[in-house]
């Protein structure tokens, strides 16, 4: 704890930044930073790159993903362009922030005994890959910390984009919902109104992505 | 407390409570306080509290501002406020003038605002 | 107070369905199914089938009306549609237009 990296107010950092401890930005970071310790950006702060560290604070300004086992924080001031993920995120109001944003565990399993069972395998496959990473980190000496960089990216890549490989068994879940609405049109099972309401949220995520 | 808050503010309230389901489509003026399930969309003039009970799928959830700490399964989009409380699970996009996610929530879905970036990250 | 009211601003188009108490100032098109009371206040506009234990109608209903108790028209009420319960009351005021069946 007691090793604290800060790069200063009018310091500029070009290229990646790992490591094991904490990290303050008062300053320009243009490189990825991947730390096992706390990173922090300050209110002058400003990264324009991706972010992964046991929990990251934001007070300025981020180009790029922010990814942590543990917490992401934006408080006020933050400027953020680019997806969370993070068991726990917190956003203070006045913070901005324009990207995907995943936390938590529980959404997937309040949600997913709502879903068609077709779409289930799908989330796990997007859930398993960030908390394999996760696991080893803690126990992983730094050197290896770079390798995981890869999985990593595609995990948060995987999940930065999740509506296109959920839109794929739609088609499926569709023509389910259509042929049990049009088996019974009296509104005796629930399933049919549920498969429009999710072919709609479903439809509305997807035409976010520009 | 955010309920108190929108039960006073406005003359127009429209309470569903924990044991009322919504089929349908919900609009109107005036402040909506969700305790039940609401299947479909949801816009309003005033303020939309989703309440710790309350569950909203099948639709979207417009408002002035949006308050949630129940289930959400939709787009929502606020001209205002957008709160996420702490026992909250959303899934789904939000747009809003001020975002705000508390410790604890479940959120998955796009947050969609204007973020201007200092010159050295544009 | 009840614990659900549809306020006066307010319009739904579907199903509400409640096991509460119920209050409509607003407008409601569709069907409505209450398991307890059901008060339509003044100014409310229902155009959807009601089914209730004890209904009370001071405003306005289009669709037939069934109450496992009771159905109250107040003064200032105004139904058009079939009414179905063991005991109703049509009040001086209350306009009416439809048949009643009180089950006898």
């Amino acid at each position: 704890m007691a090793n604290i990296t800060v790069i200063g107010r009018g310091s500029t950092v070009r290229g990646n930044i790992r490591g094991t401890s904490q990290l303050e930005v008062e300053g320009h970071v243009e490189g990825d930073i991947i730390l096992e310790g706390d990173v922090t950006i300050e209110e002058h702060g400003t990264v324009g790159a991706n972010i992964q560290a046991h929990s990251v604070i934001v007070r300025g300004a981020v180009k790029g993903n922010i990814t942590s086992d543990d917490s992401v924080r934006l408080e006020a001031g933050a400027r953020v362009l680019g997806d969370l993920s993070a068991p726990r995120i917190v956003i203070i109001p006045g913070a901005l922030v324009c990207g995907y944003v995943q936390s938590g565990t529980a959404v997937g399993s309040a949600v997913q005994p709502r879903r068609s069972s077709a779409k289930v395998p799908v989330r796990v496959e997007a859930k398993a890959p960030p908390r394999a990473e996760m696991m080893p980190r803690a126990e992983v000496p730094r050197a290896e910390i770079p390798r995981n960089e890869a999985p990593a990216r595609a995990a948060a890549s995987t999940r930065a984009a999740p509506p296109p490989p959920r839109v794929v068994p739609a088609p499926a879940a569709r023509t389910n919902g259509a042929s049990s609405q049009a088996a019974a049109p009296a509104r005796k099972a629930p399933p049919p109104p549920v498969v429009p309401a999710l072919k709609r949220a479903k439809g509305a995520v997807a035409s976010k992505i520009r | 407390m955010a309920q108190s808050k929108a039960v006073s503010t406005k003359g127009h309230v429209t309470i569903l409570g924990s044991d009322t389901r919504v089929h349908g489509r919900v609009t109107g003026e005036g402040d909506i306080v969700i305790d039940g399930t609401v299947e479909g969309d949801i816009t309003v003039s005033g303020h939309v509290t989703i309440g710790e009970h309350g569950k909203v799928g099948g639709g979207s959830v417009d408002g002035h501002d949006v308050t949630v700490e129940g289930t959400i399964e939709g787009e929502v989009r606020a001209s205002g406020l957008v709160h996420i409380g702490s026992g909250a699970k959303v899934r789904g996009d939000l747009s809003g003038a001020t975002i705000g996610i508390d410790e604890g929530a479940s959120f998955a879905g796009r947050i969609e605002c204007d973020v201007e970036l200092p010159a050295q990250l544009r | 107070m009840a614990s659900t009211v549809i306020g006066a601003g307010i319009s739904i188009e579907g199903e509400v369905t409640t096991d509460d108490d119920l209050v409509v100032q607003g407008t409601v098109r569709g069907k409505l199914t209450a398991r307890e009371g059901v008060v339509i206040e003044s100014g409310a506009t229902v155009e959807a089938e009601v089914a209730g234990a004890a209904l009370t109608v001071h405003g306005s209903v289009t669709g037939n009306i069934q109450a496992a108790d009771r159905v109250d028209l107040q003064p200032g009420a105004r139904v058009i549609g079939n009414v179905r319960a063991s005991r109703i009351t049509i009040s001086d005021g209350a306009q009416f237009k439809g048949n009643v069946d009180m089950d006898v």
